[in-house]
């Protein structure tokens, strides 16, 4: 799939405009407060909030005028590995959050399933995963809850 | 983690390598008792190296010990000590999971920012109490606690150092409270050792401390402590007058209490207590607390109970008076 | 006093104290180069270990761990493209592309050796300067706090190349990711979105964890992107004497700006090396090649930081005012031991101000042998293949972002950083200005917003007070002066061909 990355720039500057909108609208809901007696709460919100609607503004300006910076964004194939990453990531993440697998064998599982969707998977290299999995768990096991008492999961 | 007596000096060495291994070891399966036999959890919602923290280290190791279980001293900080207070709330009430906090837990509740309030805790021991005082550079005219009633009423408008919703900003509004027409100016610059460099670097005129806090500065003569807000006089402070001797009948104090969730089965609060009871009988813990000037002070099941009403009561009464 | 300290030598280079500070530097390097293991948390850990412990070796442990801590995060930042902590951020931002080109050991070198330079630096201070030095600071307030971060603001505010929109746009969404949280004045609830868990706002180590190490470790794993793995070619281990010492003025400068920014208590050693960059860079001919591999960025940063815990030691040992988050910790272990941290410490205990001193050279000394000789050990570790290497590495990263604080949220915040980094790279925002305004606005904020309530609403207030006159009129002029410079070398390029 293809992008121009005008396009791209003016979504994204929509994006930041509307987001800026939204943090000063947060922003002015927060009621003053006694204790500040100079700047105010809801102030510097408000100000970061309105500077980036205004930067975004710029943004979308210099997409649509600017022919310099035009070029096109390219999402293909190459974008599957780094997906798989990421969602083999989020699983553990999740895993940990809610605590149904204990979270060092979650750990080597993770380390696995990521080495082989990124590797070969001929048997010799999904034995190496599998150790290098053990291995590098044991080590975090070691170094985070034996030295570093780091309860975690 | 216990604590390491006198060992020789080798035996340190292999103890710093080797010391969480053994921790590890203790959590096996116990034989005797139904209760406590894994690990207990105890969150300190403020930061590591702290007053606080460094005090329930200091109670973990023995009432460990006596519990036959390895206690974790886990720092979870964010929101006033919010952040903390909400996730043992939040945990099972099985007695594995334990705050050690103190009266910040009903500061941020009345503040907001705690919105499971101290009511979705159970509170297990109160164990010690620090006092609070208030204290000027040394070249301040302030030196009683009517001059600073004055200070605090006339056009003056003195500088007093908070941090907004915390302990010491409470404090303060304690102290104002029977002052009906008080004008000062709040600085906000934190806790007891950003006020402390604030009150030296001349940033602030009036800090407010617990003694513990202010005693080094104070024996080196950089800082007057004015006036203890105590029934009597601190024994770390013997010359420094109580407010209640100069009129103004006021107590504040930082209360140090272990929580357990709430509906934590009551025979393993008392465990629990009974643990924490024995600890601070103890004759070496009393004297290592008082040197740092913390002063023991145990209560536990119905008085600790009405303490703590009390207490969330006046901590209210100040938080209405404020907004 | 010269006998004394060297005295003090003498006890902390005996066999047990020397072992312990070179116990405690190593674990401090391989803590500070564990992305989300740090200094801070090392030293918490051993603490209970220290109770009942001779005072001078709690002190060597701890010294030692301090100084490992804040030297070790160069490894991961120059390797790994992870800031093993904050004051590793602008290491990142030069030392990773010097590592792309593969002069990887060079930047490794050079950071040791301006790490090592700093600590000495700053322990020449402390030794020296220490009671005029916190007399000094002490007297800052504030508006001084202000006034230095807002100068530091405008030094770095020429960091991002290309786009100026794109730079402050960056800028800008750094500020709002600082923002969520308790409002550090009123202490009020702002873009929380209701949720208890936004009430500790978003996790700095996360964040750069994120931003750095994940989004890093994502786009690695595309088919055909740059090897992750950076040689360390052995026969470039040996770095020539003149291209240290060619850096001189760099080095000097920014140790005692990371001296300095290390006395003034709770401004951290990030500060430090963001100042340093940022004055360097300023002072450059060459500004453009900053946060592209330029060896300049690495020894300003480096340098600085170290000098930060020189700096730090100084208001500690004369006043018992903490420097830094980690003297909390030395306090706390030599409270523990009875031994009071507060202005009668030289009086009292002389000893342990001795005993800081020289283990903070020890340590140093340890510390610039230690990673020079690692070097090699590291280059074989770099040559694990990047299919093992990126999963091993994001596991690191999700425990190094719960350690910080114990909750699972922080490594939420990771991951959705992580992504937001991959977004950053599309949209060809800069990380630089990102990260930079994030670290700083919490202390700008916080110290404008006191400023202010101090002096009751007055702006006039900041040019009353010198020393912050003095700032707000430097950070002026660095604002005017890109603007002015290019007309006045114009100018004068035309009068020397008349």
């Amino acid at each position: 799939m293809q992008l121009s990355r005008r396009g791209f720039d003016v979504a994204a500057g929509v994006v930041l405009l509307l987001l800026g909108a939204f943090v000063w609208r947060e922003g002015a809901a927060i009621p003053p407060s006694f204790l500040d007696t100079a700047f105010g709460t809801g102030y510097l919100v408000m100000l970061a909030g309105g500077a980036l609607s205004v930067l975004a503004c710029f943004l979308i300006l210099e997409a649509v005028r600017g022919g310099r910076t035009a070029g096109q964004l390219t999402f293909d194939a190459r974008l599957a590995r780094p997906a798989l990453t990421a969602s083999i990531l989020a699983l553990f993440v999740l895993n940990l959050t809610f605590g149904l697998v204990p979270f060092y064998p979650s750990a080597a599982a993770m380390i696995f399933a990521i080495a082989l969707g990124l590797g070969e998977r001929a048997p010799r290299a999904v034995a190496i995963a599998a150790a290098a999995a053990l291995a590098a768990t044991a080590a975090a096991w070691v170094v985070f809850t034996q030295v570093f008492v780091v309860l975690i999961g | 983690m216990t604590l390491i007596p006198t060992k020789t000096r080798r035996a340190m060495i292999r103890a710093i390598l080797a010391a969480p291994l053994g921790l590890a070891a203790l959590t096996g399966p116990a034989l005797a008792q139904a209760y406590p036999e894994e690990p207990i959890r105890l969150v300190v919602p403020h930061g590591a190296g702290g007053g606080t923290d460094v005090f329930s280290r200091l109670i973990a190791a023995p009432t460990a010990e006596t519990l036959g279980a390895s206690i974790a001293v886990v720092n979870v900080t964010g929101g006033g000590t919010a952040i903390g207070a909400q996730e043992v709330a939040r945990s099972d009430p099985d007695g594995y999971t334990l705050l050690s906090t103190h009266v910040a837990l009903l500061t941020s509740s009345a503040m907001g920012a705690n919105q499971m309030g101290p009511d979705s805790l159970t509170p297990i021991a109160q164990l010690a109490s620090e006092t609070q005082v208030i204290a000027v550079r040394a070249d301040s005219p302030m030196a009683s606690a009517g001059d600073f009633f004055d200070a605090v009423a006339d056009d003056s408008r003195p500088k007093l150092g908070i941090s907004a919703g915390a302990g010491n900003h409470f404090a303060f509004l304690q102290m104002l409270m029977n002052v009906p027409d008080y004008d000062v100016n709040f600085v906000p610059v934190g806790g007891g050792g950003p006020s402390m460099t604030a009150l030296l670097g001349g940033n602030i005129d009036v800090g407010t401390f617990t003694v513990s806090e202010v005693l080094d500065q104070v024996a080196a003569g950089e800082v007057r402590a004015v006036t203890v807000f105590a029934a009597e006089r601190d024994p770390a402070l013997p010359d420094v007058a109580t407010a209640t001797e100069a009129g103004f009948p006021i107590e504040i104090g930082l209360d140090y209490v272990w929580y357990a969730p709430k509906d934590t089965p009551t025979d393993r609060i008392a465990t629990l207590a009974d643990a924490l009871e024995t600890t601070m009988a103890d004759e070496t813990i009393r004297t290592t607390l008082t040197e740092r000037a913390i002063l023991p002070n145990f209560l536990r099941g119905d008085a600790l109970e009405a303490t703590l009403a009390e207490r969330w009561e006046t901590i209210q009464s100040v938080a209405a008076s404020i907004r | 006093m010269i006998g004394e300290l060297a005295a003090s030598f003498a006890t902390m280079l005996a066999p047990y104290p020397f072992a312990l500070i070179v116990l405690g530097t190593v674990l401090g390097i391989v803590a500070g180069a564990i992305p989300g293991l740090n200094g801070g948390m090392l030293i918490a850990l051993s603490l209970p270990l220290t109770f009942g412990w001779n005072p001078l070796d709690a002190i060597a442990l701890l010294v030692g761990m301090y100084v490992g801590s804040i030297s070790g995060g160069l490894i991961s930042a120059s390797l790994l493209n992870i800031p093993g902590s904050p004051s590793n951020l602008m290491t990142t931002l030069d030392a990773m592309p010097m590592a792309r080109r593969g002069e990887a050991a060079r930047a490794l070198q050079l950071g040791i050796i301006a790490s090592f330079f700093g600590g000495v630096v700053s322990w020449m201070a402390l030794v020296l300067l220490a009671p005029p030095l916190v007399a000094f600071a002490l007297t800052f307030g504030p508006h001084e706090y202000f006034a230095i971060i807002f100068s530091a603001l405008v030094l770095i505010s020429s960091l991002s190349e290309g786009s100026m929109t794109r730079g402050l746009i960056a800028a800008m969404l750094g500020v709002l990711v600082a923002l969520p949280g308790l409002d550090p004045v009123t202490a009020q609830p702002r873009l929380t979105f209701g949720f208890d868990r936004m009430l500790g706002g978003f996790d700095l180590l996360a964040v750069l964890i994120g931003v750095f190490a994940v989004s890093q470790l994502l786009a690695d794993a595309a088919p055909g992107a740059k090897a992750e793995v950076i040689r360390l070619q052995s026969s470039r281990l040996v770095l020539s004497l003149g291209a240290v010492t060619r850096h001189w003025v760099n080095l000097i400068r920014s140790a005692l700006i990371g001296t300095w920014v290390g006395i003034l208590p709770g401004v951290g050693g990030s500060i430090g090396s963001i100042l340093a960059y940022g004055a360097a860079k300023t002072l450059s001919k060459t500004p453009e090649r900053y946060g592209t591999g330029c060896e300049e960025g690495v020894i300003a940063s480096e340098t600085a930081n170290n000098a930060t815990v020189g700096g730090a030691i100084i208001p500690m040992v004369t006043m018992g005012i903490p420097g830094s988050i980690i003297d909390v910790f030395l306090i706390a272990a030599l409270t523990i031991n009875n031994i009071r941290v507060g202005p009668l410490l030289l009086q009292d205990n002389p000893e342990i101000v001795y005993g800081f001193m020289s283990t903070l050279l020890v340590a140093n000394v340890v510390m610039l042998i230690v990673m020079l000789v690692s070097l090699r050990g590291l280059a074989r570790l770099m040559t694990v293949p990047k299919t093992y290497l990126i999963p091993i590495i994001l596991l690191f990263c999700v425990i190094g972002a719960y350690a910080g604080n114990n909750r699972v949220f922080d490594v939420w915040v990771m991951f959705a950083f992580g992504l937001f980094g991959i977004l950053f790279r599309v949209m060809r925002l800069p990380i630089g200005p990102f990260v930079i305004a994030l670290v700083l606005t919490p202390l700008a904020e916080f110290n404008l917003r006191a400023a202010l309530i101090s002096a009751d609403g007055s702006w006039l207030s900041f040019l009353q007070r010198p020393v912050s006159a003095v700032f707000v009129v430097i950070a002026g002029l660095l604002f005017v002066m890109p603007l002015v410079l290019p007309w006045v070398r114009r100018h004068s390029n035309r009068s020397a061909v008349e």
